[in-house]
């Protein structure tokens, strides 16, 4: 009876250090692309000419759930640092952002999207805007491919937090 | 008189190719507006490059055309509004073998390249992984075609360099077995594809 209590235990604590390890291995590593588009003030002031305004503010509201005023609509008084706008072309660019300040939207992929793969692919061009690159984590923001994502991930939150430090 | 003639001819030639060397030195020393973004596909998967393209074969670069500016947006910079567009750079090609598709390889055509040097000549615009083309270079193209028939190349690792030149080394270099062997385990993409007018 005591030898199958101790093999139980140690069967026990040889699963828990499995479950630990695999926790550590699916979660993938932070990453920064080295510049960004926020300005001097901490701030992502952008505006807009898209017609995926509504994606646009869910992707704003998603991060600033996270770490709010930093990502806001630009004013008359504070210029706009990225803008983000829609292009047609049929290439594997679902979107694209340019260090010079542009978000490109392309027609041929977000038109027949999902709202939660546009919501995906929204937080993921604004991730580069803050200066995150792309992880490979399954259920990063960060990661490729056209896929339904609603949350940040613990690597998404983990890059924002070492590109914030940048600023 | 001689004398004379040769230091005529000398002085134009000097001062053309002084100008051809510091106008070759300035572009490779612009900094580069970077490109990142969103891919449908893995672009570090071979298989769903070659996938997703519509055409993937082996050119020559025979010409740089020119730089054509598309998509123009106007935003606000410090020094006031600013026109920009996205730089596509042309080139004229000729095929030497297919291997997705069927194009034509016994004339040169145009292809369009996304990136180049930006409109105002201040930086040169690429995405991430990325290269412009080389005249006189031979490369392995993954080509989408556009809905008017002309073909583009575009985004991280869609054009790889070779550095064999002639027909029979290539076809037997490490690259171009590389590209067969992915065609042969092609992840197709479901989307909507259209025709290139430079097919057989």
């Amino acid at each position: 009876m005591v030898r199958l209590k101790r093999l139980m235990k140690t069967t026990g604590i040889i699963v828990i250090a499995l479950l630990l390890s695999l926790s550590f291995t699916t979660s993938s590593q932070a990453a920064l692309l080295g510049w960004d588009l926020v300005d001097n003030n901490k701030h992502l002031d952008w505006n807009s000419d898209s017609k995926y305004i509504s994606s646009i503010n869910d992707a704003m509201n998603l991060w600033e759930s996270y770490k709010s005023g930093i990502i806001r609509p630009d004013t008359a008084s504070e210029r706009e640092d990225v803008f983000l706008t829609d292009y047609n072309q049929v290439s594997s660019t679902i979107a694209s952002t340019s260090s010079n300040g542009i978000i490109r939207f392309n027609d041929y992929h977000y038109t027949d999207m999902s709202n939660g793969e546009r919501l995906k692919t929204t937080t993921h061009e604004f991730g580069h805007a803050l200066g995150l690159a792309h992880t490979f984590g399954k259920r990063d923001i960060m990661r490729q491919g056209k896929v339904s994502i609603t949350k940040l991930s613990s690597t998404d939150k983990r890059s924002y937090d070492d590109a914030y430090l940048t600023y | 008189m001689r004398k004379i003639l040769f230091v005529l001819l000398l002085i134009p030639t000097l001062i053309l190719s002084a100008c051809y060397s510091s106008n070759e030195a300035s572009i490779n020393d612009l900094p580069v507006t970077k490109l990142t973004g969103s891919f449908s596909i893995d672009v570090n998967d071979l298989t769903q490059i070659v996938g997703d393209a519509d055409y993937v074969f082996v050119a020559e670069v025979t010409d740089e055309v020119e730089t054509l500016y598309k998509h123009p947006v106007t935003i606000e910079t410090e020094n006031g509004p600013k026109e920009v567009s996205d730089p596509y750079t042309k080139y004229a090609i000729q095929v030497v073998d297919n291997i997705k598709g069927k194009l034509k390889n016994n004339k040169k055509f145009d292809i369009l390249k996304a990136g180049g040097i930006s409109q105002d000549k201040e930086s040169i615009v690429l995405y991430e992984n990325d290269e412009l083309l080389q005249v006189g270079k031979y490369y392995i193209l993954a080509a989408y075609a556009q809905p008017d028939g002309s073909l583009l190349v575009s985004g991280p690792n869609s054009s790889s360099a070779l550095t064999e030149m002639g027909k029979s080394k290539i076809v037997s270099s490490k690259e171009y077995k590389e590209y067969k062997e992915a065609f042969k385990n092609e992840m197709k993409s479901e989307r909507k594809r259209f025709k290139s007018s430079h097919e057989m």
